[in-house]
């Protein structure tokens, strides 16, 4: 299993783990059904970004790129969007219930132990976004920074 | 006064298909229109959500302007936007439901 794969499991085992205050609901990795506005709200989802290459440490060949070497360590760095969903009481658009969830996927992640799977967790940002038809809905998603490391040719391996 | 070609027709229509619709003291019929919406647009599944619409005749119900409160069949909305439809004989109100 890829070490991404580990941080995956070890991202919703902590969404869903101890210390989830009341009226949070589960969240779940990369849904593949729609969520009902009328039924299933509020929901979080949880989802693999981006994963970037942010550093080789030592020195390939010249002329060769870093990467090229697949034993060299690198540190990655994985954005993972958190998305919780909300619907508004139709007198308010929603953002302040959907903030009690962000809230808890930054105290979730963040300060955890991660055991060495993860050089440290960080949120990049919460972006906001809005709808309203027949109910008011409400959108953050919530991008958190994964740094951890693989060797460059084996993404299993931590280094 | 202005003259809708069919406005006649439309007329029968809203007399039976349509279902009442009370803005104030005023109640006039009004066809009922709802329809799946995706909404937000959220990266790995859809939204879900419903766009509920009353077609009325144009002026049939003063104050329906964004803001306004309609109740119907016993549900009370608020216009959140009103708009003509084709020649503007008849105007889209689409709401949401009030708390």
């Amino acid at each position: 299993m890829t070490q991404r794969e580990q941080i995956l499991a070890q991202v919703g085992a902590l969404l869903n783990g101890a210390g989830k205050p009341g009226g949070v609901p589960v969240a779940v990795r990369t849904r593949s059904t729609a969520l009902n506005a009328e039924n299933d709200l509020p929901a979080i989802t949880y989802y693999p970004a981006v994963d970037r290459v942010r550093e080789v440490h030592g020195r390939a060949g010249e002329g060769v790129p870093a990467g090229y070497n697949p034993n060299l360590p690198v540190v990655r760095a994985l954005d993972v969007d958190v998305e919780c969903v909300a619907a508004g009481d139709g007198a308010s658009p929603g953002d302040k219930l959907v903030d009690d969830l962000a809230a808890w996927v930054v105290a979730a992640l963040v300060p955890a132990d991660w055991s060495g799977l993860a050089l440290g967790v960080a949120e990049v940002q919460t972006e906001f976004l809005y709808e309203v038809r027949e109910r008011p809905v409400v959108l953050a998603r919530v991008t958190m920074r994964i740094h951890y490391t693989t060797r460059a040719g084996d993404l299993a391996a931590r280094t | 006064m202005t003259t809708y070609l069919g406005a006649e027709d439309l007329d029968a229509l809203l007399e039976d298909a349509g279902v009442e619709v009370t803005l104030g003291s005023t109640t006039v019929k009004a066809l009922r229109d709802e329809r799946g919406v995706d909404m937000l647009d959220p990266t790995t599944a859809p939204i879900a959500g419903t766009e509920i619409v009353f077609v009325i005749r144009r002026g049939a119900l003063a104050g329906l302007v964004e803001g306004a409160t309609l109740v119907s069949e016993g549900t009370t909305y608020e216009v959140r936007k009103v708009a003509p439809v084709d020649d503007g004989a008849f105007v889209r109100a689409a709401c949401k439901v009030s708390p």
